[in-house]
């Protein structure tokens, strides 16, 4: 009774029903020493599941034993090579054939496999045999050992498809959770570099990890990160985005405030400012946090190309994102209520193409817009080879088509495509998405109080934003709240060699990153420095 | 993590005062009344301003995390304190309202002609609403992203307008007497800069209690110089004509005629407007809840009881205030006279009143020599931390 009331939640249905009650009274019971009633157990635990092997052996010394696994998900090679092959050939040592003594020479002297454990509960067993072990069960002994075998086969390391760079590794995570810390591991080599393991969800149990540089990464965020990780509850988890809704500040914005990322070299380079990062196994998408507007609009790259070129660049995404939100409805605005602002030339030839268009300038614009997301969104749906299709009905729908049918005016089609491009010059999808859902209220705000509305929705997003935080980072850090200190990485891209100093929110107990003074320049160590 | 929640750094409330400063003046003409003397007027005014910022900042300064009405109460008596606090309740709700109705009267004639007022305050007021219940410290910040625009507006225009500029037009010196010169730099003293009497109520939300009158005295004369450079900017291209306008800056903007191409810029200013407009209003609804609340002695949790009903007041009176637009063109020149309580006599007295008893307690020595400014120094140390 304990248990069903424990399985509840407030109000909703019990999560174990009576079958799972007595697999959960199987699972909760240890080794027994009786071979053919562990046996009995297991079957029953793995009752309906054919993929579930169970083999039976005979030893060396005469001794039945079980081997245990899923077919499929360890090495059948190996299996035959490591534990059944040794377990058949190898006799133990005469002198230890007591029943704890048989499983501790077997761990120490029969298998060669590194990564044996003794198991002594059902519960680990079978959580073993399902993540990819072999277990070996002996008669007369009230434990187990599993052994590590696993059998499939990662994809490949590949470059990531969503982040791909002209400049940068050609190396993006993979599905496989071990895969993926290595990769990190293997640009970070300190033992600085902690992995804390997580197992979430009830069902999946899937496997979460914590990565962080032990000395950068803030104390109160980490805490802070264990924390709602470890309250997470739910019966399973299949991609990082689970677990970025279940920790983050505020669910009720578009705006998101974790980082996703496919790259290696970007986590690694966020570690290093001080940030965490959060692997869930099945997924290439590595979740970083905290999250700033501003990360929104940086691109790893602007760190291996050029400072000059990548300030420039950040420049035209600021511009952009202008473009992106506002073009529109500044339009709308501008064609409905102030037209005076419009010079002469221009306004001539836009009132012609206008003339021919049955509908307001407000109702143009939202169908357009809505238009080009429904393309927007067929064209990332669609398999390959239809995919062109779109490409060519869309630019009938959009284009010189609808122009010369006069449903719309072209300014329009100009405006929407420009909006189009410019929301693609933002480098995260997740943020660029966020801006474009924006554009709406603000067309709206703009058809019916002209700038006066635009004004009002700016500010509505500025209060909104300022009222953002990541894990205690505001959201608009380093501009809102003001720091001339970090916005060296923000309004420009310093070179590396300015950026002597780590986030303030990320890092504040550990911030030089490197000794000033590394200008590079012919006489640089070779004269006394300028300024001693 | 949460300490710096409710709480406004040295920057943003350096923003806040920027902005408060900026909210209608930008449009409005000041000291209008010199005509083409107003920028000596207004630079005269300046240095009244920041005199009377030093006078708020050194206050709260004294008292740190303490707003005007709890130092009132501990100076001259809790009975003195509230009536003290209602008076102040009653000053910042009559400048939200004023301000509130000159950004409608300037949305009804140059903006959106055809919108019923109702429709046009109504928006401000959701998101003054809005941004008080997320905190100060929002607002602080939304501050400080929109200080930028407001900056970068003015150098802009001033360099677009510069073709336009006409330097003759602020000469000659006193041919009218020195008389409007001082009427103007006594208008310009209450409407903006004694208005910041308001940020004796915000002041005490600073973190470093120990920089108050820096960041007050120092953000004060560089938004005077910003506002002093825009008002001459105005009279450099309107000439006398400034006194006889409405919206000078509004008029002024009009002249903007780059290349064919960009002109008719005037509805930028309305964007401006708004912003500055949108944390004035903000600031002067928050220190009515504040001053109503510690008068009432509403718990800080309940204080949003408050915000709704005077939100609306606020609304309402927008209606009634004045019968028109000449009403209110009378009613700014007597405003310089009805906030001289507030904004010059009360902080006076307390100032005073202040000296004095910190004086007779330094004479009358306390066994352990400690008088009531050094006891309060540690808490004001550890603020600086």
């Amino acid at each position: 009774m304990n248990r069903i009331r424990r399985g509840r939640k407030k109000g909703g249905a019990p999560l174990l029903d009576a079958r799972e009650l007595r697999l959960e009274d199987d699972l909760a019971q240890n080794l027994t020493e009786d071979l053919v009633k562990n046996h009995a157990l297991i079957q029953d635990i793995f009752r309906n599941c054919s993929d579930f092997v169970c083999h039976e052996i005979v030893s060396a010394d005469g001794r039945k034993m079980l081997t245990l696994y899923i077919e499929g998900l360890i090495n059948t090679e190996q299996l035959t090579q490591q534990v059944i092959g040794p377990l058949q050939q190898t006799p133990l040592p005469k002198h230890d054939t007591t029943a704890d003594g048989t499983i501790t020479s077997l761990q120490e002297s029969v298998l060669p496999n590194s990564s044996v454990k003794t198991v002594t509960d059902l519960t680990t067993l079978t959580q073993s045999v399902l993540s990819g072990h072999a277990a070996v069960l002996a008669e007369g002994a009230a434990q187990g050992l599993v052994v590590s075998l696993q059998g499939w086969k990662p994809r490949s390391i590949e470059d990531p498809q969503g982040e791909s760079y002209i400049r940068g590794p050609r190396e993006g995570f993979t599905e496989d959770i071990r895969t993926n810390a290595i990769l990190i591991r293997r640009k970070l080599q300190t033992n600085r570099l902690k992995v804390e393991s997580f197992t979430i969800g009830e069902l999946s149990n899937t496997k979460v990890e914590l990565l962080y540089v032990e000395g950068i990464a803030s104390e109160t965020i980490l805490a802070e990160v264990r924390r709602r990780l470890s309250r997470i509850q739910i019966d399973g988890i299949f991609e990082s985005g689970y677990i970025e809704e279940l920790i983050e500040d505020s669910p009720y914005t578009p705006f998101p405030q974790i980082q996703n990322t496919e790259r290696p070299d970007v986590t690694a380079a966020n570690l290093l400012e001080g940030k965490v990062a959060i692997l869930v196994d099945g997924t290439p998408f590595v979740l970083l946090l905290p999250y700033t507007f501003w990360s929104g609009l940086q691109s790893g790259e602007d760190y291996y190309e050029r400072f000059m070129i990548s300030t420039l660049i950040r420049w035209v995404r600021y511009l952009f994102l202008f473009i992106a939100l506002l073009f529109p409805s500044l339009y709308v605005a501008v064609t409905t209520f102030h037209q005076e602002m419009i010079p002469t030339n221009l306004l001539l030839s836009i009132s012609e193409a206008r003339e021919a268009s049955p509908f307001p300038a407000l109702v143009e614009a939202l169908i357009m817009e809505v238009t080009f997301e429904a393309l927007r969104e067929a064209g990332v749906r669609l398999p390959k080879q239809v995919g062109s299709a779109i490409s060519i009905v869309g630019a009938l729908v959009i284009g010189q088509a609808a122009v010369q049918a006069g449903i719309v005016s072209a300014p329009m089609v100009i405006i929407v495509s420009l909006t189009a491009i410019a929301s693609f010059t933002i480098p995260r999808f997740n943020f660029a998405v966020s801006i474009r859902i924006l554009r709406f209220p603000l067309i709206l705000l703009a058809g019916t109080l002209g700038l006066y509305g635009i004004t009002i929705g700016l500010i509505c997003m500025l209060i909104h934003l300022n009222s953002l935080r990541s894990f205690g980072v505001p959201y608009l850090y380093p501009v809102a709240p003001f720091s001339m200190r970090d916005l060296k990485d923000v309004l420009v891209r310093a070179p590396i060699w300015k950026m002597t100093l780590r986030p303030h929110s990320t890092a504040p107990e550990n911030e030089t990153r490197m000794p000033s003074g590394q200008m590079p320049s012919p006489d640089r160590g070779t004269k006394p420095d300028r300024k001693e | 993590m949460s300490s710096d929640r409710q709480q406004v750094s040295g920057t943003e409330m350096g923003a806040l005062l920027f902005m408060f400063l900026f909210g209608s003046s930008f449009t409005l003409p000041m000291a209008a009344v010199a005509k083409h003397d107003a920028w000596l007027s207004i630079l005269s005014a300046l240095a009244a301003g920041t005199c009377l910022a030093w006078l708020y900042a050194h206050l709260c300064q004294s008292f740190p995390g303490r707003t005007i009405i709890e130092i009132t109460e501990q100076l001259l008596g809790k009975w003195t304190g509230k009536g003290i606090g209602l008076l102040y309740a009653w000053y910042s709700f009559h400048l939200g309202v004023l301000v509130l109705k000159n950004f409608t009267v300037l949305i009804s004639s140059v903006g959106l002609t055809k919108t019923p007022t109702f429709v046009s305050a109504l928006p401000l007021l959701a998101i003054m609403l809005w941004v008080t219940f997320q905190g100060i410290d929002v607002l602080s910040r939304c501050a400080v992203v929109l200080l930028a625009f407001i900056v970068l507006e003015i150098v802009v225009s001033v360099i677009l307008l510069s073709p336009d500029f006409h330097f003759e037009y602020l000469l000659p010196l006193f041919d009218q007497g020195w008389r409007p010169v001082v009427k103007g730099a006594l208008e310009s003293t209450a409407f903006p800069f004694g208005e910041t009497v308001l940020f004796a109520f915000v002041l005490p939300k600073l973190s470093k209690h120990s920089r108050a009158v820096k960041t007050t005295v120092g953000f004060t004369l560089a938004a005077g110089l910003l506002l002093w450079i825009g008002q001459t900017r105005n009279l450099l291209v309107l000439g006398d004509l400034v006194s006889n306008l409405i919206y000078p800056t509004y008029s002024a903007y009009q002249y903007v005629s780059i290349a064919d191409f960009i002109e008719r810029i005037e509805p930028m200013v309305f964007m401006t407007e708004v912003a500055s407009v949108f944390v004035k209003l903000s600031i002067c609804f928050y220190v009515t809840t504040l001053a109503l609340s510690q008068v009432f002695q509403t718990e800080e949790r309940h204080r949003a009881v408050y915000y709704v009903p005077i939100a609306l007041l606020i609304l309402e009176m927008n209606f009634f205030i004045y019968k028109n637009s000449a009403d209110m063109y009378q009613f700014s020149e007597i405003w310089p006279y009805y906030s001289m309580p507030f904004q010059i006599l009360i902080p006076l007295l307390l100032w005073v009143v202040m000296r004095i008893k910190r004086r007779t307690s330094a004479q009358t020595s306390d066994p352990h020599g400690k008088t009531p400014d050094q006891t309060r120094r540690p808490a004001d140390g550890t603020g600086d931390l």
